[in-house]
């Protein structure tokens, strides 16, 4: 037998072995769970493994447009790396001049690349929405926008725009007047906010005082995607944003020299998220060594989390 | 929608299936709905296979064609080797499958996945085949190739779900999960019939106390009967004394 031929073999064996597993896990969760069909939990199961195959990027996706829109789960399950997605990782309370320059660039560090990370996953939900959008003969053609929710007046981006790739809703300028309400719910009394200009807000207290305002004529969560960088991953899709914009090749796009030799991604290991994995190779008979080349999954296991950064990371270059 | 109580627990698992269901009955553990993590998007379109002739005949035509001599291989110029005799472009793994789910990620991928996932192609085939293009392009090793059959299998059904497809899993199983289930209810519901049965039957004959029994409603010769056999009474279908 040729060696195409035993890979073949092999691999029709792997994808069998793979789906009774698929099988036996949604019994297991059956049996703890009762009365919820198997596909169900399936469902559950494949949006599960998706935001921990990507590292969190298919929420972005699914909290734009799909199976998490209306959820915390994605967000929950994660959050053991909110502190790295929020942009805190390396901390604040950094007292010495390296140590605020290397907090101050490890926290930009993670914002940028958290971004990109998102726009996989908004390509995703991109392409879900056209090819659901293809199938259901949808009004308005393949790259129609998905319906707006009851009641909700939000709408899902328009597949490949800048809101999808950003994993964020088109909301209408009442939906936005509505939230800012909301925030400010305890200092505004209900009336004492007033139309500075056509679409911009103004909501001031008791005494006031501006507390917030409010543009709704303004294209949403402008930011990453307006720059270079961003148009470049608008216009050529999602090549490879994990391994692209990411780190030191995202500090080249933008031209941040002082960002060089900064930390990126999730670099920072604390004992909080070590420990799980420490205790999991010592059962395994994993040396920590090299526990990098393993391929583990989860949301304790940085590296599935942050894909290669890790050991991808550049030295700090103090001069 | 559920709240939850509490933060996720740490999971770490060699097995991405694992990691997943423990994560799902972490989050339903900590307080969260079963619609909170795959909510109901409304009736699935279903991606059923259908034959088709003229996919079955480019079949026949391919196979006809024949594989190459034994030892073809081994008459090429070993200066210009396929890429797949090449050492491989990811080592790791990771690196690997970071490769992979981005070209799975890229807009045009996707659109042929959901669309190849509507019309019934099977998660495994799709993951077989893009697996085995990174290879044949010298991008993984056949080792990466069967480690990451998992997680790109369930990249993929993720789409299918997000695309909200009832897709093919392996082969044509569309229904699989949902006749399992028809299966188990209906065991869960004959043993429970069963079960109900032997507690009417264990309740009929422990406690008859015959003194308090209506004649009105059994006939004293009947009753006597009962009296004289006790608890041997045996059944008209029970085996006969030989």
């Amino acid at each position: 037998m040729g060696l195409f031929k035993k890979l073949k073999k092999g691999f029709k064996k792997i994808f069998k072995g793979v789906k009774k597993v698929v099988k036996k896990v949604v019994k297991g969760v059956k049996k703890v769970v009762k009365k919820i069909g198997s596909s169900k939990i399936l469902k559950a199961l494949a949006i599960a493994a998706a935001v921990v195959v990507t590292g969190g990027a298919a929420l972005t996706a699914f909290g734009g447009t799909g199976a998490l829109a209306s959820s915390q789960f994605g967000t929950w399950m994660m959050s053991t790396s909110q502190s790295v997605l929020g942009g805190t990782a390396f901390g604040t309370g950094a007292t010495s001049t390296i140590g605020k320059l290397a907090q101050g660039a490890g926290n930009f560090a993670a914002k940028t690349v958290a971004a990109p990370f998102g726009a996989v996953g908004g390509a995703l939900g991109s392409t879900a929405r056209v090819g659901a959008n293809i199938l259901t003969g949808a009004e308005g053609g393949a790259f129609a926008p998905g319906q707006a929710g009851a009641g909700t007046g939000i709408t899902a981006p328009k597949p490949f725009s800048k809101e999808a790739l950003s994993g964020q809703m088109s909301k209408s300028s009442e939906q936005l007047l509505n939230e800012a309400m909301d925030r400010n719910l305890n200092s505004f009394d209900g009336s004492t906010y007033k139309e500075i200009e056509p679409g911009v807000f103004e909501f001031r207290d008791v005494n006031n005082n501006i507390i917030e305002t409010v543009n709704t004529t303004s294209t949403p969560k402008t930011g990453f995607f307006d720059t270079t960088a961003g148009k470049v991953v608008s216009n050529v899709g999602t090549s490879v944003a994990t391994n692209v914009f990411t780190g030191a090749a995202m500090q080249a796009i933008q031209g941040e020299p002082e960002l060089r030799g900064s930390m990126s991604g999730a670099a920072y290991e604390g004992a909080e998220f070590m420990d799980p994995l420490k205790v999991y190779a010592a059962q395994q008979g994993i040396s920590t060594d090299s526990i990098y080349q393993h391929m583990m999954y989860g949301n304790a296991d940085p590296s599935s989390m942050y894909g290669n950064e890790l050991y991808r990371q550049q030295t700090v270059g103090i001069a | 929608m559920g709240t939850p109580k509490r933060q996720a627990n740490p999971v770490v698992s060699s097995n991405l299936s694992e990691a997943a269901g423990q994560i799902v009955l972490d989050g339903l553990d900590a307080g969260f709905d079963i619609e909170d993590i795959a909510p109901d998007k409304g009736p699935k379109i279903r991606g059923e296979a259908k034959f088709s002739q003229e996919g079955l005949d480019e079949l026949v035509n391919l196979s006809n064609k024949g594989g190459p001599i034994p030892g073809q291989s081994l008459t090429r110029d070993s200066e210009n080797p396929y890429p797949w005799e090449t050492p491989p472009e990811f080592v790791n793994p990771r690196e690997a499958l970071d490769d992979v789910v981005g070209s799975i990620m890229q807009p045009e991928a996707m659109k042929n996945i959901v669309s190849a996932l509507a019309q019934g192609a099977a998660v495994s085939d799709l993951g077989a085949a893009i697996l085995y293009a990174k290879f044949n392009e010298g991008k993984i090793s056949p080792d990466a190739m069967m480690l990451l059959a998992e997680p790109v299998m369930y990249t993929i059904m993720a789409i299918g779900e997000e695309a909200n497809i009832k897709y093919n899993i392996e082969g044509n199983d569309l229904d699989e999960f949902d006749d399992e289930d028809d299966v188990e209810d209906f065991d869960n519901k004959v043993n429970e019939f069963r079960n109900v049965l032997t507690d009417i039957k264990k309740g009929a004959t422990k406690n008859i106390e015959t003194s308090k029994i209506d004649t009105n409603v059994v006939p004293e010769s009947i009753l006597a009967q009962v009296k004289e056999k006790g608890p041997e009474i045996k059944s008209l279908l029970s085996k006969g004394e030989e």
